[in-house]
């Protein structure tokens, strides 16, 4: 785990305002400080969880287990990645420990098979379109597990990179450095990813749309 | 896109950087020329953006209170342990 926090020999960059002052707080020995990240953070490390791991009980296991790591490594940071960076490097390490206790194969996508081609015996499905307006935002219940479910069957390494650049919106270079991966690995992970939950989607669309007409 | 090409096949393949603006202005233009002449890759490639947009848009799920609690209540107890 240490190995994964210790950061490069890199100059200082700028932290965001509130993470500056709790990141001051702290080195100055305000015992309320890492108290006060967690405020700020485990909401957010709360849904990494829980779509890394499907469960809230293991949700909840790793935000606990990134902040005993925080509290053990705090101290050690010297500011030359983002704070919130690094907590998801200590995050996304958990979870990648977690998921080798498990001593499961990993199970690898191939483009080939993702390709729209293999739909050809499909008849082919429209994705209904979402803008980015926010009156459009309100997804119903039914198609929001659906998609959580469809997210659950990737793979994990494909499911990791999925959730940091796609939902935690972290760029590739950012998602290379917290996997200590090549920013081509990322590009190749997040586009099976992508590749893999549109035919999980489209699959999800035709079976709405088969339901349908078998109603009329 | 039943009867792919290579280029259809070289044109899925980068989609994702495509969609991203991560591909040089080369490649880029060879793809987005590839678009505009392939009525399949174009409405592929539209299904996989709306796909991209509507994942993007699961939102967070809610911490429980009792555990924001509880976790809480640890690192204060864990930070006190330690100063002692």
């Amino acid at each position: 785990m240490e190995k994964a926090i210790v950061e490069k020999n890199s100059p200082k960059v700028e932290q965001e305002a509130g993470d500056q002052e709790i990141l001051d707080r702290y080195f100055s020995g305000d015992a309320g400080a890492v108290a006060d990240l967690a405020d700020r953070y485990a909401p957010r490390l709360y849904t990494f969880g829980l779509r890394m791991c499907g469960d809230r009980s293991d949700a909840e296991d790793l935000v606990q287990d990134t902040f005993l790591n925080v509290m053990r490594y705090l101290k050690s940071f010297r500011g030359e990645t983002k704070l919130k960076n690094w907590l998801y490097r200590v995050a996304s390490s958990v979870c990648i420990k977690k998921r080798r206790g498990k001593n499961r194969p990993e199970r690898e996508l191939s483009i080939e098979d993702l390709h729209p081609s293999h739909d050809a015996d499909a008849p082919a499905v429209d994705i209904p379109d979402w803008s980015d307006s926010p009156s459009d935002n309100v997804m119903n219940d039914e198609l929001r597990a659906e998609l959580k479910k469809a997210v659950a069957r990737l793979p994990h390494k494909y499911r990791l990179v999925f959730n940091l650049r796609d939902l935690e919106e972290f760029s590739t270079e950012e998602t290379a450095e917290l996997l200590d991966i090549t920013p081509q690995a990322v590009k190749t992970r997040l586009h099976r990813a992508r590749a893999f939950l549109r035919k999980e989607l489209s699959g999800y669309y035709r079976g709405r749309r088969e339901a349908v007409e078998v109603d009329v | 896109m039943t009867e792919h090409g290579k280029d259809c096949s070289k044109f899925f393949d980068r989609l994702s950087e495509l969609l991203d603006g991560e591909l040089d202005r080369m490649t880029g233009d060879e793809l987005r020329a590839h678009l505009e002449a392939c009525p399949e890759c174009k409405s592929c490639f539209a299904n996989f953006e709306k796909s991209v947009r509507l994942f993007r848009k699961l939102g967070p799920d809610p911490i429980p209170p009792a555990f924001m609690d509880r976790l809480k209540q640890y690192i204060r107890e864990s930070g006190n342990i330690e100063e002692v």
